[in-house]
């Protein structure tokens, strides 16, 4: 197995991740007091499972060796749409309103689509727009603008 | 008769105007997630939490569980026509319900399947008016290590349930214990893994993760693949079971229902677990296993039954032992905090109107969903034509709003982005978010009772194997962990979940 394919591979990955994971935490929680078993200090817990995590990665990756499967399509598109629209929500709903926030996060997210047609798009972005305006704002009373602030 | 008092005070609880109301809206929008494929009933109750702090506590539950159990109806709907699950534990009834219906009975399979949910419904709502003054009295008796014990079988067996590699989905439950232990730890005043950033000092909040891993990341994975096959969908035909088909399915029925209520009450039971057990408890007790797979009507009947009556039971440990037995029920133990109520034994005592009021709600929304789903099922079937790029935007937008409403920050938006990406490349590594749901929501209880048994102990670590019951459930988890381990298990557990 070239070390390409290793890199590309779930298991050995997923080991990896894992086994990193555990030994930051061992590191940061061995910096917090232990105490001792009859009074538990704040670390004990999370180094105990720190060590557990760290044996499980190894488990992981050392198993891996044995052939697993490799890690199918990543398609940034989807990835991208969906996330990237959620945080130009958060990011312009108090200054933009929620009308024009809502509006973006539909448009931007329906990109992820195969099947993405702008048109279309706009019009399910005003709708739902409008939608949550009545039902949250007016309805519910929810304190967020509705249009930008100047 | 004080069993009767409490029966007849929890119909009055349900029958109450709101309550009734938004128990029916549970229901509905169950049936609705159920019949839609992509969206389950973790990611919407996750969803609809911030929305639920308007209700009071008990109309707030009685929405949820309606969700819960109707989303199990409405999962038979899109498996039967479409051989789609809507809903994970549905996957089974794909199988031989698809099959009944290319050969154009396709409405005995939906008869057959509402009837038989029905059925389960109601002996399973039986079953907990039973079980759970019993397991309360009995979960009083529970100590700090009982607990503890307890609540680790809980997360075995969550892992051992979980789709694709063991390994994987034990290191996710660990990961998400100790997901569990950022913030203020309380006995220390000591912030753990805060790195300095002053909102994570209240931990982090699990509808964030839940919402973030059940809801962005499902929505991302499903634009990854669209699900191109609608072709398949079959003609509805008549609903009306014949004599036969009565006959062959009553029993399977009553089996199912029996597997269910018990597999439901286990740690980590649920839908999923009672449905392939009974698929596989049918074939084996079937004087023809071979009709399996071509359309037995066996298949569909215990299946389903199962499913539902494993659904109810399974907020039987919520109720009385206050320990969530799997990730939806942890949103609704997560719930019930938010509102300010601490699941666990005294809940009979002190919150009557809750137990109760759940009890016989769930058994009224039954009989919603019966009524929903035969005569109305041709607006579902409809409902199942609309594109996915309509529902999308909607529920990320929902989702989106939702999280800022938590805390009016849409920092929460931010923080659940990041967690999208991470259950994204999660996902594609192969491992399961909903023990490390379970983890997460479990962990403080998990690390307090270990600390008490401890403390009460005086350091003695063997309390754990000493105390019987603690021993039993230890020796539970690990005999589970060993045995899904062990290869020739693990063979037969990837073929079970690849059917």
């Amino acid at each position: 197995m070239s070390d390409h394919t290793a890199l590309r591979n779930r298991d050995t990955l997923a080991g990896a991740i894992f086994t990193c994971l555990g030994i930051a935490t061992v590191a940061i929680g061995a910096g917090y007091p232990l105490g001792s078993t009859a009074r538990m200090g704040p670390g004990l817990f999370p180094v105990c499972l720190g060590i557990a995590l760290t044996m499980v990665g190894i488990a992981i990756a050392a198993r891996s060796f044995r052939g697993s499967e490799q890690i199918e399509g990543i398609r940034l598109r989807p990835l991208v749409s969906v996330l990237g629209a959620v945080v130009v929500f958060a990011a312009s709903l108090q200054s933009l309103g929620i009308f024009i926030a809502s509006t973006l996060l539909v448009v931007i997210s329906s990109f992820g689509s195969e099947s993405f047609r702008l048109g279309p798009a706009l019009v399910l972005g005003i709708a739902l727009a409008t939608m949550a305006t009545v039902v949250f704002v007016w309805g519910l009373g929810m304190a967020v603008p509705v249009w930008p602030m100047r | 008769m004080q069993l009767l008092d409490n029966i007849l005070m929890g119909f009055a609880v349900a029958a109450e105007p709101q309550n009734l109301l938004y128990a029916f809206l549970g229901t509905v929008l169950g049936t609705l997630i159920g019949v839609l494929p992509g969206l389950g009933p973790a990611a919407t109750i996750a969803i609809l939490l911030p929305a639920t702090y308007y209700l009071s506590p008990v109309t707030a539950l009685l929405m949820l569980a309606g969700i819960y159990y109707g989303s199990q109806y409405g999962g038979s709907t899109t498996a039967i026509l479409l051989k789609l699950p809507g809903e994970s534990a549905s996957i089974v009834t794909c199988i031989d319900g698809h099959e009944m219906a290319r050969q154009g009975r396709a409405g005995a399979a939906l008869s057959v399947a509402a009837l038989g949910s029905f059925f389960a419904g109601c002996v399973s709502t039986f079953v907990i008016v039973l079980l759970g003054p019993l397991l309360t009295v009995v979960a009083l008796k529970f100590g700090n290590a009982e607990y503890f014990a307890l609540m680790v079988l809980g997360l075995v067996m969550a892992v051992a349930l979980a789709r694709g590699s063991v390994l994987k989905a034990l290191a996710m439950a660990i990961l998400g214990l100790i997901l569990g232990t950022v913030g203020l730890e309380a006995n220390s005043s000591v912030t753990r893994y805060t790195f300095g950033f002053v909102s994570l000092f209240d931990g982090l909040d699990f509808v964030i993760v839940a919402m973030a891993m059940f809801g962005f990341t499902e929505v991302i994975n499903n634009l990854e693949s669209p699900n191109a096959s609608r072709v398949q969908s079959a003609k509805v035909g008549r609903l009306m079971l014949t004599f036969a088909e009565f006959k062959a399915s009553w029993l399977p029925v009553v089996r199912g229902t029996v597997l269910g209520s018990v597999l439901g009450v286990l740690p980590g039971g649920g839908a999923l677990l009672s449905s392939f057990a009974s698929y596989s408890l049918e074939k084996r007790l079937a004087r023809d296993p071979s009709r399996f797979g071509k359309g037995a009507i066996e298949g569909v009947a215990g299946p389903e039954s199962a499913n539902n009556a494993g659904t109810q039971t399974s907020f039987i440990p919520l109720l009385t032992l206050g320990i969530p037995g799997n990730a939806v029920i942890a949103l609704m133990f997560g719930a019930m905090m938010i509102h300010g109520i601490t699941p666990g034994p005294r809940i009979m005592t002190e919150q009557p109107q809750l137990f109760w009021g759940l009890i016989a709600s769930m058994w009224i929304g039954n009989l919603f969903l019966v009524v929903l789903n035969l005569p109305l099922i041709g607006i579902w079937v409809r409902l199942l034509m609309a594109p996915y790029n309509l529902l999308f935007p909607a529920i990320l937008l929902f989702a989106s709003i939702g999280l800022f409403s938590l805390a009016n920050n849409p920092d929460y938006i931010i923080a659940a982005a990041v967690f999208g990406l991470v259950g994204y490349v999660l996902h594609k590594l192969g491992c399961e978010p909903a023990p490390l749901l379970l983890g997460l929501i479990l962990s403080p209880m998990i690390e307090s009772n270990m600390g008490r048994a401890l403390a009460l102990a005086r350091g003695d670590v063997t309390v754990f194997v000493t105390r019987p019951l603690s021993l039993a459930f230890l020796v539970a988890a690990a005999g589970l962990l060993i045995l899904v381990i062990l290869p020739s298990i693990r063979t037969k557990r990837e073929v079970a979940f690849a059917e």
